[in-house]
């Protein structure tokens, strides 16, 4: 009986990653049409083979699994868990097969970091990959924002009872709406809303810097998905400095940050609620925080004379700095010149800033500024109940979407999630200090792993430690999935290990 | 009395010429050959010199007003320079996915942060010398990855249909 219940559950969990990933090899088609309408052929067959692949596995998966029509909290979170492990190895196979990586290791490396919308790169020679590649890279960013979940969901609609673990798996709490159906298709309604708009503004900005209309279009389609996702990967090896346009980078900060909002903000916004926009939590926590780290790297980099002008240090320091507060990873300079030039406040100042991160519910990583608005008000509260009287009740209140009373649960559940942020990212900053690296550069580069950015100061490389981009592919994952997911897998293999014990 | 104010003003003259000489040295580097990465390596070092770089052109010829912007990648590592647009031939070879690009000499100022440019690391280009030219790189389609391709296509969607069809008849 024991054997059967366990047997079921991991042919549910099947079942449903099979779904997952079927939903999934629907996106090979679009660097499939790129690849063709670019002449690449060889590019093209390489997608046919990888999208014959990732579908034989999955719709395979659904047959071998157990279909039920409300699967439990345990089987979303695991699936969830799962499919991004799937997702990332049968993902890695165009890339593996377009001769630009070392090994396989480096390939599953990038994907992982475009699903997660991390931005680190393992890819050689980036300025001479096809367009069906460079498609393919930035598509995973896009669809990795919004979730390769919240994608499944949305195109089976028909059968998602009891999908909120899924959900939830996902590293999403947030419901737009009751039903969470109505939510991912939502979402992907807010976002392909968004590419419409991003893409035709960065088109025209990309013809008037000059480049040729097809190739304006490219990088533009390419570079919104980047910035909307929080994502950093760029066309080019030189990201946003490759275009040396200041109305490029104004588009694209503007985009990433709006793509580091929480979603629920651009439902309220677009159904006409704009006060939302400055008095939710969220936005109030991440403009304190910006506008105080903006302080500090201005002084840094003034400090040091980095930039010549105060212009230049607004262009060069701010975009950094919202780069990694957004958890994008674009940027405008060298990643060596953050070692050599920005001195160790500056870099400390941009550490915090990865850490912290975006919204939640977003595209972005990092603690998010919820979890801080949430943890500043409690130390507020309990600050107040030291200088009140004993007998006097102290209630907090916040806004996220109405006014809020702050709980003991709140304030929990976002502390537990910024300790195992901070936990991790402890641990490998000692690990890649092990590893030889200097404690700043682990630091930095750690914080940027962590909080899903994208940010390099130059450790991330195929020439590091094997054992490094493992560890450093495990921390994007468990950053992107906000530990839940996780978590209950590890419950759930240690339950199938009690079990077989007894 | 002629000694005493000779030798403070001997003095005073070495000292001049020894500090004129230390200025001049400082400003007149003449063209320092260089690789992409040891430029942004050492950017406060090369900050203003005269710089020769060779590499493939590659990218995008980014045409503004009379200049243009174009990149030059040695060994893997990418540099923007900053070029009069009557520099640069027609019909330069520029690399990418389809095509290397030619491999130029460049000589120019270098700039860690280009006053001019936002700040931007640049190379504003004096000369352009074409070393070699390009050539279209071609990709020849591997029959063998095709017939892969077509059995794993097929396998898939005879896989999906017969999922499908099981959903439908469960329902």
């Amino acid at each position: 009986m024991k054997s059967s219940t366990r047997l079921d559950d991991i042919r549910i969990i099947v079942y449903f990653s099979g779904k997952i990933l079927v939903g999934m090899s629907l996106i090979y088609w679009i660097p499939i049409f790129t690849a063709l309408v670019s002449g690449e052929y060889k590019v093209m067959f390489d997608f046919i083979l990888s999208f014959g692949l990732i579908l034989s596995i999955g719709a395979g998966f659904t047959l071998l699994g157990k279909a039920v029509k409300r699967p439990s909290w345990t089987h979303g979170m695991v699936t969830a868990a799962v499919s991004w492990i799937m997702a990332m190895i049968l993902a890695a196979f165009p890339n593996w097969l377009s001769g630009h990586y070392l090994s396989y290791l480096d390939c599953m490396f990038d994907v992982m970091s475009g699903l997660t919308t991390t931005g680190l790169i393992m890819i050689q020679d980036l300025d001479h990959i096809s367009n069906g590649l460079n498609m393919w890279r930035h598509l995973l960013t896009f669809v990795g924002g919004q979730g390769i979940v919240v994608l499944a969901l949305a195109i089976f609609v028909d059968g998602t009872g009891g999908s909120y673990g899924f959900y939830v798996g996902e590293g999403k709490d947030e419901r737009l709406f009751p039903s969470v159906t109505h939510t991912v298709t939502s979402i992907w309604r807010i976002s392909l809303l968004y590419l419409a708009i991003g893409t035709s503004l960065l088109w025209a900005a990309g013809i008037a810097i000059g480049l040729t209309p097809d190739r304006a279009f490219l990088h533009g389609l390419w570079v919104y998905m980047s910035a909307w996702s929080t994502g950093g990967f760029a066309p080019m090896s030189q990201s946003i400095l490759y275009y040396h346009s200041a109305v490029y980078e104004l588009l694209t900060f503007l985009f990433f940050m709006v793509g580091s909002f929480n979603f629920a903000l651009h439902s309220a916004v677009i159904r006409g609620n704009r006060k939302e926009l400055f008095r939710n939590v969220e936005t109030l926590s991440f403009g304190t925080t910006m506008m105080m780290l903006s302080f500090i790297v201005g002084w840094a980099l003034m400090k040091l004379k980095v930039y010549p002008g105060i212009g230049m240090l607004i262009r060069k320091g701010y975009y950094q700095l919202a780069s990694a507060h957004t958890t994008t990873g674009f940027m405008t300079i060298y990643a060596n010149q953050f070692a050599n030039e920005w001195g160790n406040v500056g870099l400390v100042a941009m550490v915090v800033a990865m850490l912290i991160g975006g919204s939640a519910c977003s595209t972005a990583g990092g603690f998010k500024g919820l979890r801080i608005g949430i943890l500043f008000k409690a130390i507020l509260q309990d600050t107040k109940r030291l200088l009140n009287p004993a007998s006097a009740i102290s209630i907090e209140k916040f806004h996220y979407h109405g006014e809020r009373s702050l709980g003991d649960q709140q304030v929990r559940s976002a502390a537990s999630i910024v300790l195992l942020y901070l936990v991790m990212f402890t641990a490998v900053v000692l690990a890649t200090c092990a590893a030889g690296y200097p404690l700043m550069e682990s630091v930095f580069e750690v914080a940027s792993i962590t909080g899903n950015v994208g940010l390099t100061i130059g450790v991330t490389s195929p020439s590091m430690p094997t054992i490094l981009k493992y560890l450093y592919i495990f921390v994007m994952w468990a950053g992107r999935l906000e530990f839940m997911a996780i978590l209950a897998s590890i419950g759930f293999a240690a339950s199938l290990f009690k079990r077989r014990r007894q | 009395m002629k000694n005493k104010v000779r030798l403070p003003l001997l003095l005073l003259l070495m000292l001049l010429a020894f500090q004129r000489n230390t200025f001049a040295q400082g400003q007149d580097h003449g063209i320092e050959k260089a690789s992409a990465l040891e430029l942004i390596d050492n950017a406060k070092i090369y900050d203003k010199h005269q710089v020769e770089i060779t590499g493939e052109l590659i990218g995008d010829v980014m045409v503004r007003g009379n200049y243009a912007w174009i990149s030059i990648s040695d060994e893997g590592t990418a540099i923007s320079a900053w070029i009069e647009k009557s520099m640069l031939p027609s019909d330069a070879n520029i690399g990418g996915y389809a095509r290397s690009g030619d491999i130029v000499r460049l000589r120019g100022t270098f700039h860690r942060a280009c006053p001019e440019h936002g700040g931007d690391l640049d190379i504003h280009a004096k000369t352009l010398e074409l070393v070699s030219q390009g050539a279209p790189v071609n990709h020849p389609v591997d029959t063998s990855r095709v017939l892969i391709s077509l059995t794993l296509l097929a396998i898939g969607v005879m896989l999906a249909v017969a999922w499908r069809r099981r959903e439908r008849n469960e329902r």
